[in-house]
């Protein structure tokens, strides 16, 4: 076997193996899909269908049933979880440096974000609750805004100081005898150097915020519901309504798939992280 | 720095831009869950706005607050005093821990200033209006939707049960193998909690290989409140109660023992499919249409979906009463319904919309758009269109009864420890002995 | 500018304000909020004026053997559940360091179950692993024998199977990430050594992003030992209290017995017991610069 062949032969087996593992992994973001087309007893079906005839019905429900604004919804999703990681990612990047490379005072910070991350969250509902309606804030997307940003900010702030950790100090040190002062240092050298980093974290956060349930549930009334909090209400006092939540999980993983389709182009190794780490 | 600070303002500028600021309107808000409550309760609210709005001088406007999120999310408007919905979603069990929240109803029911349509309670049924009464006889809410329990089974298996000598025989052979006696297939509507086993077990292929079905029943396990009524209407037929004469905690005697031993035969013999264990109302619905089971202890609203004309088994489907035990039959049911905040700053007004919520007009037009308004007209009216409707009163007629407005305040650690128990994690006495003292301290909290 | 070593306390600080300002005005009045309730009797009948009981609610909570019961079955989830994505997640990662057509999609098709809400995908799971109906339940009886996938025998399997569909992608994403940063030339002169892709994984590409790795492990570790969505979706808990998390105890103190004092001393006890370990994880990583 020539080398180019055995090359060919290694590519074949990753892409094998790679749509094997995209199969099980996206079983049920798949069978989810298909039940977004079935009619309602197709879904009840036993055993279940996997040739059947295709309805638009449950998404035209999603989109067009009276008070139930979908599309606002998706748009609330949008803005909400683009800003909170965006924020999140200005907070830590710079408190992240500083805990690696200043020690000190970060210690006290790290702790407290930590508390964060560790007390589960749910307990602190009406406190929460009660701050945003004191603010007159409830129901605006700014209120979901700063709650999301504090749940992104731990993780965001472990994976940084992770990924400053895995550098080199030496590309500093260079930069600061090239007379570089800290704000220049971190802009310039240290956040090209960290872009898949930054890359992954944007994405997470932004997965987060688009995930996240119960304080975007109980912030929102009408006007600032989230995607997810939206679906939610096809869980119904009895049933679950099948058919239309899974075409509504459908249509709210369209922009997150784009998202993710755009920002992990920064997840590949990029020219100025090679040239500074070789 | 520079470069810090205006990024900093940028984002200040992007932050002020996607504030919303909220407008005020003079609509009144009320607080519904999702689902055919609120399609139909939309129908009522659209039909006001369009026609009785003027004379009465606002609109309505509706709140939904999903499933999972409602109680807390109501809980944290109480306790902000928040006037920003001026009435309440509340079942008749959770009146127990809202009522020192919400205003009393009856002054302005009786005050003819505000209560313009001449609307008062009589048109309900009483007991749902019973159900938003505090135990002191304060009423607080408007009933608006009616729920019970019913015993689904397949007519097309129990005809053939009567009827065929060679299954009744078997069924004899079963019963007495698996329970001991010697049962004659029956009516559903005459059943024992003993027949439905029997019949349970003949219907189940590992205890009869020529049953059609592959389970006989479908229990449901699942751990919230909803799962331990429906045991209740077990426990109520072998003359057990949440709470004795006196209002103190009664689960740790003896009917409750007979009770969970009817359910826990269920799982344990795998009688109902082994994933009923976390099964609630849908599952329940999935395993009737697929054929899988002959029989459920099962509330109204599967009704419509299980025997709807598209359904494999339409036209198989009958109900009756839950079977009965030593104390007779019981049918669980409940109310869901709206109250009026007490810290809402338009109480006349809710409480005008309130009183237009108990006419028989408002009723018939939830009726009609799906919901089951408590009404005795107009369910009567309606059970030619809606079967069910006439199915449930005369059920409710008959044998209903429902848990007093303190349930709500201990439903939680009751199905906890109740699933526990039939799931054979915990030993009857152990869990029963827990639960009686863990909701009795509970309730310690709410005198 | 001034150097860098003289002002180097006041820039660490500088550079930590905006966060410090943020946590102050977000999270600061929640928190004590709740550590004064975890101190009271507090429920919805007398939130205005809930009565002081002093440590009762922390000396009912470790008395409680539910609590117990229900850290002990998290404890167990997290590790096994964060044994298989961990493993899951670097061989992914490192199977994408090679070059094959496809491969921006293939790392968003990966990365797609993440961006279903676990609350959202739980409820979906009830339907797709439905003992009757269930499309996943059918297709998965061939290996497990039954589509019974929620019944007491395999409900523990089921939630960590979906648990690791949805979240197994954070660590592929964080594993990959970090390996872009692996120099080249250090694997090159490894091949050239006659190492084997085995050895290169361990003893060169780990060994260089074990910061990344071993925060994303902390990450995954804390997410697992409070997983809750997923679990009151698809289980709340039950059957009885059999896959009762830590987190699930707490929600239905709050929400099903608006029983606040006991959730919130709870949620701080439990964030207690998480600190130590979970700051000795992070400091093994902080301490000590490259």
């Amino acid at each position: 076997m020539t080398r180019k062949q055995k090359k060919t032969l290694g590519t074949v087996l990753t892409v094998i193996a790679v749509v094997i593992i995209i199969v099980i992994l996206d079983m049920g973001v798949l069978t989810n899909f298909l039940t977004a087309f079935k009619a309602p007893f197709d879904i009840s079906s036993s055993p279940p269908k996997w040739i059947f005839k295709p309805t638009l019905d449950n998404f035209r429900n999603v989109l067009g049933k009276g008070s139930f604004d979908f599309r606002l919804y998706l748009w609330n999703s949008f803005v909400i979880a683009v800003i909170s990681s965006f924020i999140a990612i200005i907070l830590t990047i710079p408190a992240a440096y500083s805990i690696v490379r200043f020690h000190g005072f970060g210690d006290v910070i790290l702790g407290s974000t930590m508390l964060l991350r560790l007390a589960p969250a749910l307990a602190f509902a009406i406190p929460v609750f009660l701050i945003f309606n004191n603010m007159k804030l409830l129901d605006t997307r700014i209120a979901i805004i700063f709650m999301h940003t504090l749940f992104i900010t731990p993780t965001s702030l472990l994976l940084f100081i992770g990924y400053i950790q895995d550098l080199p100090k030496e590309i500093e040190e260079a930069a600061s005898i090239d007379g570089a002062n800290t704000f220049q240092i971190l802009t310039q050298v240290l956040i090209p150097v960290l872009l898949p980093g930054i890359g992954s974290t944007a994405i997470l956060g932004f997965i987060t915020s688009w995930n996240e349930y119960l304080f975007s549930g109980i912030l929102s009334f009408k006007k600032a519901v989230t995607a997810t909090v939206g679906t939610s209400f096809f869980i119904t006092s009895y049933a679950v309504e099948w058919g239309n939540m899974a075409a509504a999980i459908t249509l709210s993983t369209i922009p997150t798939a784009l998202f993710i389709f755009i920002a992990q182009k920064s997840l590949v190794k990029g020219m100025t992280a090679g040239a500074v780490k070789g | 720095m520079k470069k810090v600070l205006f990024a900093l303002a940028a984002l200040t500028m992007l932050l002020c831009a996607v504030m919303t600021a909220s407008a005020a309107d003079d609509a009144i808000r009320m607080v519904y869950w999702p689902g055919p409550e609120s399609d139909a309760m939309q129908v009522v609210i659209d039909y006001w706005n369009a026609n009785m709005a003027e004379e009465a001088g606002f609109t309505v406007d509706m709140e939904l607050f999903g499933r999972d999120n409602i109680m807390l999310k109501q809980e944290a408007l109480m306790a902000a005093k928040s006037a920003d919905v001026d009435l309440f979603f509340t079942a008749s069990r959770w009146l127990g821990k809202y009522w020192m929240h919400m205003e009393p109803l009856q002054p302005y029911l009786d005050n003819p200033e505000v209560n313009i349509y001449g609307a008062d309670t009589e048109g309900r049924i009483p007991a749902t209006v019973d159900g938003f009464r505090w135990l002191d006889g304060t009423l607080y809410g408007v009933p608006m939707d009616l729920s019970n329990h019913f015993l689904y089974y397949r007519t097309d298996l129990i005809d053939e049960l009567l009827s065929n000598e060679e299954w009744k025989a078997t069924y004899k052979k079963i019963a007495l193998e698996q329970l001991g006696e010697e049962l004659e297939p029956k009516e559903p509507a005459e059943w024992t909690w003993t027949d439905y086993l029997a019949a349970s077990f003949f219907f189940t292929k590992a205890y009869n290989p020529d049953s059609p079905t592959e389970y006989g029943n479908f229990t449901h396990g699942k751990v919230m409140g909803p799962t331990a009524f429906l045991w209740t209407n077990c426990y109520w037929s072998f003359g057990g109660d949440w709470f004795d004469a006196d209002g103190k905690v009664n689960f740790d005697n003896e009917a409750a023992r007979q009770a969970l031993s009817i359910w826990k035969t269920s799982f344990e013999k795998g009688l109902t499919p082994a994933s009923s264990v976390n099964g609630e109302f849908a599952e329940d619905n999935e395993a009737m249409i697929a054929g899988q089971v002959a029989m459920t202890v099962h509330w109204n609203a599967g009704y419509a979906t299980i025997d709807a004309e598209e359904s494999p088994v339409h036209g198989k489907i009958a109900v009756c009463a839950p079977p009965a035990g030593p104390e007779g039959h019981f049918a669980y049911n409940h109310t869901l319904g709206v109250g009026i905040s007490k810290y809402s700053e338009h109480k006349e007004q809710a409480a005008r919309w309130a009183a237009w919520l108990y006419t028989d007009e408002a009723a018939k037009l939830y009726a009609e758009a799906g919901g089951i308004a408590p009404s005795k007209m107009v369910l009567a009216d309606m059970s030619d269109q809606f079967p069910v409707y006439g199915y449930m009163v005369d059920v409710l007629n008959a044998y209903g009864k429902n848990l007093p407005p303190t349930a709500g305040i201990i439903e939680d650690m009751a199905c906890g420890a109740l699933a526990d128990a039939w799931n054979g994690a915990v030993d009857f006495d152990t869990a029963l002995a827990q639960l009686q003292a863990d909701a009795t301290e509970e309730m310690s909290y709410w005198e | 500018m001034k150097s860098l070593k003289k002002n180097k306390k006041l820039t660490g600080f500088l550079l930590l304000l905006p966060l410090t300002i943020w946590l102050v005005a977000f999270a600061l009045y929640p928190i004590l909020y709740g550590l004064r309730l975890s101190f009271f009797n507090a429920r919805i009948n007398n939130i205005d004026n809930p009565n002081f009981i002093g440590f009762q609610n922390y000396v009912k909570l470790f008395s409680n053997s539910e609590f117990a019961s229900s850290l002990l079955w998290s404890l167990k989830f997290a590790l096994i559940a964060t044994f298989i994505q961990m493993l899951l997640g670097i061989l992914i990662a490192w199977l994408f360091q090679r070059d094959f057509p496809g491969k921006g999609l293939a790392t968003t098709l990966i990365l797609l179950p993440m961006v279903v809400a676990p609350f959202l995908m739980g409820t979906m799971f009830r339907l797709l692993f439905n003992e009757s109906v269930g499309p996943i339940a059918y297709l998965l009886s061939g290996l497990t024998g039954t589509t019974a996938l929620l019944g007491m025998a395999w409900v523990n399997q089921t939630i960590i199977g979906a648990d690791t569909i949805n979240r197994m992608p954070f660590v592929f994403i964080n594993m990959y990430s970090a390996m872009q940063g692996v120099p080249q030339e250090l694997l090159e002169a490894a091949t050239m050594d006659g190492a084997n892709a085995v050895q290169k994984l361990v003893h060169i590409t780990i060994p260089t992003i074990s910061s990344i790795f071993g925060i994303t492990f902390l990450e995954k570790l804390l997410q697992s030992f409070l997983i809750f969505e997923l679990i009151s979706a698809m289980t709340a808990g039950g059957p009885g209290t059999f896959t009762q998390s830590v987190s699930i105890f707490i929600y239905r103190r709050a929400f099903q017995r608006s029983d606040y004092g006991m959730a919130c001393a709870a949620s701080f006890s439990l964030a207690l017991i998480l600190l130590v370990p979970s700051l000795y994880l992070v400091r093994r990583n902080t301490k000590g610069d490259k």
